[in-house]
């Protein structure tokens, strides 16, 4: 998804523009492109499965396929989601290799639909080891609203896993 | 009808025929089938199988002057009446230039592929197919360590090249053999890197030499040519066909494929085709007048020349023909198959498999292959062998056979019927053939998952309160029906995916059979659960490795006859493929009654090899196990046949990458024994719902052995910390789920929950659990692909409320409980 080798000018951005599912996490505005999500369910029963990083929530069956539910809060070291009303599931695509998996991402509230251009897209400010850029494609600035783009595939990769553990160690 | 009448008609019918009369055209190519098929002059089938494709030709409109051909054939027509009727001699007698053969072949050659030693075309087949693979990875792996240089690679590259080496000694390939080894040497002695272009070009030299075998005909130049930095002297003894020159005029340039899809599909359902034929003739080798069987083989061959004239792959056709008349003989019971006869057969099936492989490698390219020059060597042979069988057996019968030649050898046409049973036998029941449709597996895999969320949705709503409380009969009986059809529903989807291990298992009895009969050792091959189910990918991943070990049992494992006489064995080795389920795996065990393992030679070669560094202190198995290590090997001759040590540490690598194990066990004299156990991707298990806490987890009931509340007195501590609880004189230690898994139990008190007695590898732990929920049917599902690897879980499975359950990984527990005790200590201190 990211080109990371491809950090010169705006052109990578370009390559972002589309529309985009935002949702809420806390106050803060994120979106992921609309063809990776499959559909939004609201908050149901889920499996915890023992032993595993504490942002999995577990595993949740959905018409005969098990999903992985992520508190993307928790991924993103925010602390656990609350469950309201508004709480909702995203089952999302990944891409891994040659074969697709689904998930699901806990999130607060989910938005709208977005059409984001290109030009309003930025590079995610560097913020240190507070904070993990390596989910985010990109800034999108909209009058005073700033969604954060995430990069759905990274979210569970095995070598994110291992430096957010670092991460909070160092913390 | 006799040849004569198939004449007068052919001398009719051409009067009438024209260019544009398709249907007339079809009648004549078809008498001239006929033609061929009575015809015993190779030049008359030659002639006439040169008219049967113009004529095609002339149904195709590929002629522009469709009249001038149809002359040709009159003039062919008369040619063949005044040989054939009036008795004239041949040579006197002047067909067209066209369909006439370039020089007059008077020898009656027999020019299969010759093969280095007389190696069975079975075998050799075998290897070719398998040397393409191994080439491709070795050259990807040149162009990777060339880029890193890394010492695994180098391994990688020699562990290939020592297989080649050892498959070419096998087949008698001792060019072949010469410069692989060379190349292993020098990778050894100097600096590898410097080689890479040699071998680069040892790669290509391969290749290419491959190529011209299954082209057919030898081509020598690959053979002399070319490779000047490593050791090679002598040039195989391979002539090349005696029919090329003849096959070489027909060959017709290249034709583009214009029905991709059709020829797909001919591909698929041939390749069914080849798999009925390969058992069947294993099973008329056994019995040559099962009928039955007999009707299989001769439906297949019908089936497939019917498809391939449609397509117009002449050379699977004219095969499929002959090879179907030859059978058609004997199912009416004009004459018996003897051995011979069946081999011959089985040459035709390697063909057709050929065949096929090229005209898939054809598909890729879009093109026609062109045709293969020794098909027709083989289609003779097939002929002469069915007319010489007609006339020897009943020659009353054969009026119509007067005009054909005399019979020659009788040692040919009578082969002693004893020496079938050299080859390896197989035993098996009769097999139905059944009906089947082709689906996509994708879409098959989604109307599982949709079946199985209907029968949880059913229940749901079944179970209902508000539907309980209706309390009307009537209701009940019709969701009782439901029930009754979503129970059917769930069941039939289950049973999809999976496939018998059987397709797998009868291309392993053909191995043996040409192995026994290339080594010399008569072998009786047994197959058992070939019926057992597993996931179709396993069944195609599977046959790999089983052949590496099947090669090994027949290589080394089985002694020669002579020293089993000595041993007191039975002549006749035995070597035994079975599978079967147990513990929601699935075994396959390949079992020889040979010499067994030697432990200590292998411990002592292990240490030579430098594997190890000793083998003090090691048991039995452990010593067995070094066989697995990459770079052993048992042979001492490094230049022979294909050692013990390469080949097993691939099947290890196999089965292991189906998440499989390997276990041996052997008796020294008595045999050897190799164990594979695997998973099922996807498979129903027995299961018993265990509650931690709030949390459900299932145990496979095949581990379970019993399930009891201990009274207190039953349990002891060991050092204030492991506990174990005494079963039947036995102390078994107990391990707490919620502990390791971090859940809160509701009960503390062991002797108020349930301790669950499960066994795996022969070891027992007691699982402790706060209550029994359920016993059930469960589907196991893989969790996502992030989740795989969690200690303790094996996978999920969704309940009948349509949450999701997790199965437990009962041998991981156990080995955990069993073998690390400071980490166990860590968990009970922490608690």
């Amino acid at each position: 998804m990211t080109n990371k080798e491809d950090n010169t000018g705006k052109d990578k951005f370009e390559k972002l523009a589309g529309e985009y599912l935002t949702f809420y996490l806390d106050e803060e505005e994120y979106g992921i492109e609309i063809l990776k999500v499959i559909e939004i369910i609201g908050l149901q029963e889920i499996t915890p499965v023992p032993k595993t990083p504490e942002y999995v929530k577990g595993v949740l069956n959905l018409r005969g396929i098990i999903h992985p539910i992520i508190d993307l809060k928790q991924r993103f070291s925010m602390g656990e989601i609350e469950p309201t009303k508004e709480t909702c599931i995203i089952i999302v695509v990944i891409e891994k290799g040659e074969t697709n998996e689904q998930m699901g991402i806990i999130v607060d509230k989910v938005h709208e639909v977005k059409d984001i251009d290109g030009e309003v897209i930025d590079e995610a400010p560097d913020l240190g080891t507070q904070f993990d850029s390596e989910f985010i494609l990109g800034m999108a600035k909209e009058d005073d609203s700033v969604t954060i783009l995430l990069d759905i595939e990274k979210i569970l990769s095995k070598k994110e896993v291992e430096e957010l553990s670092q991460i909070s160690d160092n913390s | 009808m006799s040849i004569q009448d198939v004449i007068e008609e052919l001398s009719e019918n051409i009067v009438m025929v024209d260019g544009d009369d398709k249907h007339g055209l079809g009648d004549l190519h078809n008498s001239f089938e006929n033609l061929v098929n009575k015809l015993d002059n190779k030049k008359l089938i030659f002639i006439a199988e040169n008219v049967t494709k113009a004529i095609e030709g002339l149904i195709l409109d590929e002629h522009e002057k469709p009249d001038e051909i149809i002359d040709q054939v009159g003039q062919v027509i008369s040619g063949f009446q005044r040989v054939l009727i009036e008795n004239k001699n041949i040579d006197s007698v002047e067909f067209p230039q066209q369909f006439a053969p370039q020089e007059t072949e008077t020898e009656e050659a027999n020019s299969q592929i010759e093969l280095p030693n007389n190696v069975d075309e079975g075998v050799f087949g075998e290897y070719l197919s398998k040397q393409e693979s191994s080439l491709q990875k070795l050259e990807e792996l040149l162009i990777e360590v060339e880029k890193t240089g890394s010492d695994d690679d180098w391994r990688d590259i020699k562990s290939i090249l020592h297989t080649m080496k050892g498959e070419a000694a096998m087949v008698g390939l001792e060019e072949i053999e010469h410069k692989c080894h060379g190349a292993e040497d020098m990778i050894e002695q100097s600096d590898p890197k410097e080689q890479i272009d040699d071998l680069f070009e040892l790669k290509d030299w391969l290749e290419d030499t491959f190529k011209s075998f299954i082209k057919g005909g030898e081509d020598s130049s690959a053979f002399t040519e070319k490779d000047k930095d490593i050791d090679s002297s002598q040039e195989e003894d391979t002539s090349s066909s005696s029919e090329e020159e003849l096959e070489e005029e027909v060959e017709r340039e290249r034709r583009e494929i214009d029905e991709p899809a059709l020829v797909e599909d001919f591909l698929e359902e041939a390749q069914e085709h080849i798999e009925t034929l390969d058992q069947e003739l294993l099973q008329v080798e056994d019995e040559p007048t099962d009928s039955q069987s007999l009707n299989s083989l001769f439906r297949a061959f019908h089936s497939m020349k019917g498809v391939a004239g449609f397509l117009n792959l002449e050379d699977i056709q004219n095969l499929s023909h002959a090879a179907e008349d030859l059978l058609d003989s004997a199912r009416k019971e004009k004459i018996v198959l003897e051995t011979q006869t069946i081999d011959i057969i089985f040459d035709a099936v390697d063909k057709i498999k050929e065949l096929m492989k090229a005209l898939k490698t054809g598909l890729e390219e879009g093109l026609y292959p062109t045709s293969d020059p020794n098909v027709q060597s083989l289609i003779d042979t097939i002929r002469k062998l069915n007319e010489k069988a007609l006339q020897g057996k009943t020659p009353d019968l054969s009026d119509k056979k007067s005009t054909q030649k005399k019979q020659k050898s009788k040692k040919e046409a009578q082969p002693s019927k004893t020496s079938s049973k050299g080859g390896g036998k197989v035993k098996k029941p009769k097999v139905e053939v059944k009906e089947t449709i082709k689906i996509k597996a994708d879409k098959l895999d989604r109307m599982i998952d949709m079946i199985g969320e209907f029968v949880i949705a059913e229940s749901m709503v079944s179970q209902a309160e508000q539907i309980r409380n209706i309390q009307s009969l009537k209701l009940e009986k019709k969701l009782n029906r439901l029930d009754k059809i979503s129970r059917e529903l769930q069941d039939i989807a289950l049973s999809l995916r999976m496939v018998p291990v059987k397709s797998t298992f009868n291309k392993m009895a053909r191995l043996v059979r040409d192995l026994s009969k290339k080594s010399g050792k008569p072998i009786n091959f047994e197959l058992e659960g070939k019926d057992t189910e597993l996931d179709k990918s396993v069944v195609e991943e599977i046959g790999d490795p089983l052949v590496h070990l099947l090669r090994n049992a027949v290589d080394h494992g089985i002694e020669p006859p002579e020293e089993r006489e000595k041993a007191g064995k039975d002549r006749e080795g035995t070597i035994c493929l079975r599978a079967y389920h147990k513990s929601g795996k699935v075994y396959i065990e390949v079992e020889d009654d040979g010499q067994g393992l030697d432990a200590e030679a292998i411990a002592e070669e292990a240490v030579e090899k430098g594997v190890i560094d000793s083998a003090e202190g090691m048991s039995k198995e452990e010593k067995w196990n070094l066989i697995f290590r990459p770079g052993f090997s048992t042979n001492t001759e490094v230049t022979d046949v294909s050692g013990r040590g390469v080949g097993m540490d691939v099947v290890r690598k196999n089965i292991e990458s189906l998440r499989g194990a390997i276990k041996i066990s052997s008796e020294q004299g008595k045999g050897s024994k190799f164990t594979i156990k695997l998973p099922l991707t996807l498979s129903v298990i027995d299961g018993i719902v265990m509650g931690i806490g709030k949390e459900r987890f299932i145990t496979p009931t095949l581990t379970v052995i019993t399930s009891l509340q201990p009274r207190g007195e039953k349990i002891s501590t060991v050092t204030n910390k492991g506990e174990v609880l005494q079963h039947q004189d036995e102390m078994i230690p107990i391990f707490r789920l919620g502990q390791f898994f971090d859940i809160e139990n509701k009960k503390e008190d062991l002797t108020q929950g349930i301790i669950t007695i499960v066994e795996s590898d022969g070891k027992k732990i007691g699982l402790f659990a706060d209550e029994l929920l359920d016993k059930d049917q469960i589907v196991i599902k893989s969790l996502s692909k992030d989740l795989k690897d969690v200690s303790g879980i094996a996978g999920g499975t969704i309940m009948p409320d349509g949450n999701v359950a997790l199965i437990l990984d009962i041998g991981g527990l156990v080995q955990f409980a069993g073998s690390t005790g400071k980490q166990k200590e860590k968990i009970n201190a922490s608690s």
